[in-house]
């Protein structure tokens, strides 16, 4: 279990304790590489790298405490992933050839699995829309509101609700369907 | 995570979707799984590590570095250039005209440059110059200052005559001086107008008169 992050870590990260940093650290980093992972990034340590980054620097500008620095986290963390997403789109350019595409022997869930171990819940996820694992990701590991979650994902409460509904529902479906053979 | 450890964002999704205790339960379980993700401690990079123990960020000191490159280059720019118009204080001037001098690619004076007959040297000295003038030479330059007044009022009038009303004085002293060389005006208005130099409303006056006489 990672530690959790408290105000008291936070306000002595502002003040540039290394104890304090490291807490940080070791709070928020396993959930943001979690979350990279889940979405499919395919450098998460090296873009979890690149949000401390830009996270470290910024804590004295940092209002509202713990969860505060949290949201921000993750609201760089989902940019830089959206930036790996075009980079990835751009790189796609070239003219396409059946015999090299080895994306069709890859399924989302293989992919997962092939990237970060078979686990029962990384298949479980794969099952999953892109936005509505956003939605889940971004509100168990960063523990955030659905206010938050919708600013971080440039969309209405109303729709993110909705995102997490079916995304809820289809965890429950296919964790039932998992369950039955057993 | 065990369930007592749900993060509160987990209670709220289930309290959201409104489903039976059971039906909570079982996702409850799922998002457990789903917060165990959460799990592995990434080893820093160097430069995070480097942040991590307090350190100000690279790019931070880049930035301030290239700020102040900026600001002294902007410092010298100024300071150069004020120099290099005659701007400054005589101590400071000769400062500027001493560091500036292997830098800057346009030759920085000392102190009380010598005035040439060139038009920027000769401005700020130019104002005692009319008052002594015209009361001893009204037309032939014996001495180096009238014929720097020479100079500077023939191409005047030929070139940039109507584009320099900004200078009431000198325009209307222009004027009467290529007035004079061709009407029959009596000398003592001239001398009377050029003493009366400073002031731009005593010149309409002047005209007044001429225009009755």
């Amino acid at each position: 279990m990672t530690p959790a992050l408290t105000d008291e870590v936070v306000e002595g990260a502002r003040e540039s304790e290394p104890s304090a940093l490291t807490a940080l650290y070791k709070a928020l980093a396993p959930a943001i590489l979690a979350y990279l992972r889940g979405r499919g990034s395919r450098d998460a340590e090296g873009l979890t790298q690149e949000v401390f980054l830009q996270l470290l620097p910024r804590l004295r500008t940092i209002t509202g405490g713990a969860a505060g620095v949290r949201a921000l986290a993750f609201t760089i963390a989902h940019s830089r992933l959206i930036d790996e997403f075009r980079r990835r789109n751009r790189s796609t350019e070239l003219p396409y050839e059946a015999e090299l595409d080895g994306r069709r022997q890859h399924s989302a869930e293989q992919e997962a699995i092939e990237q970060w171990g078979s686990s029962e819940i990384t298949a479980l996820l794969a099952h999953l829309g892109d936005e509505q694992k956003a939605v889940i990701l971004l509100r168990v590991l960063g523990d955030l509101s659905l206010e938050e979650t919708a600013r971080i994902m440039g969309k209405s409460v109303g729709a993110v609700k909705q995102l997490q509904r079916r995304g809820l529902l289809a965890l429950r479906e296919h964790a039932e369907g998992r369950g039955e053979p057993e | 995570m065990n369930d007592n450890e749900s993060p509160s964002a987990t209670e709220d999704m289930l309290a959201d979707l409104g489903v039976s205790s059971t039906e909570a339960a079982a996702l409850r379980a799922i998002l457990g799984e789903v917060a165990g993700m959460a799990h592995e401690v990434p080893e820093p990079s160097d430069e995070v590590r480097a942040l991590l123990g307090g350190a100000i960020p690279l790019r931070s000191r880049r930035r301030m570095g290239a700020v102040a490159a900026v600001v002294g280059a902007l410092a010298l720019g100024g300071a150069s250039a004020a120099a290099a118009a005659n701007q400054l204080p005589g101590p400071v001037q000769e400062v500027v005209a001493n560091a500036t001098g292997g830098v800057v690619p346009h030759p920085v004076k000392p102190t009380n440059p010598p005035s040439d007959a060139t038009g920027h040297a000769n401005k700020p000295t130019a104002p005692p110059t009319p008052k002594t003038v015209p009361t001893k030479t009204p037309k032939p330059a014996n001495t180096t200052a009238p014929g720097q007044l020479q100079k500077q009022t023939k191409p005047d009038p030929t070139a940039p005559g109507p584009a320099r009303p900004a200078d009431p004085g000198s325009h209307g002293r222009e004027h009467h001086e290529s007035g004079l060389d061709g009407a029959d005006v009596p000398k003592p208005e001239k001398p009377q107008h050029l003493d009366d130099d400073d002031g731009a409303g005593d010149s309409k006056p002047a005209d007044g008169k001429r225009k009755k006489a």
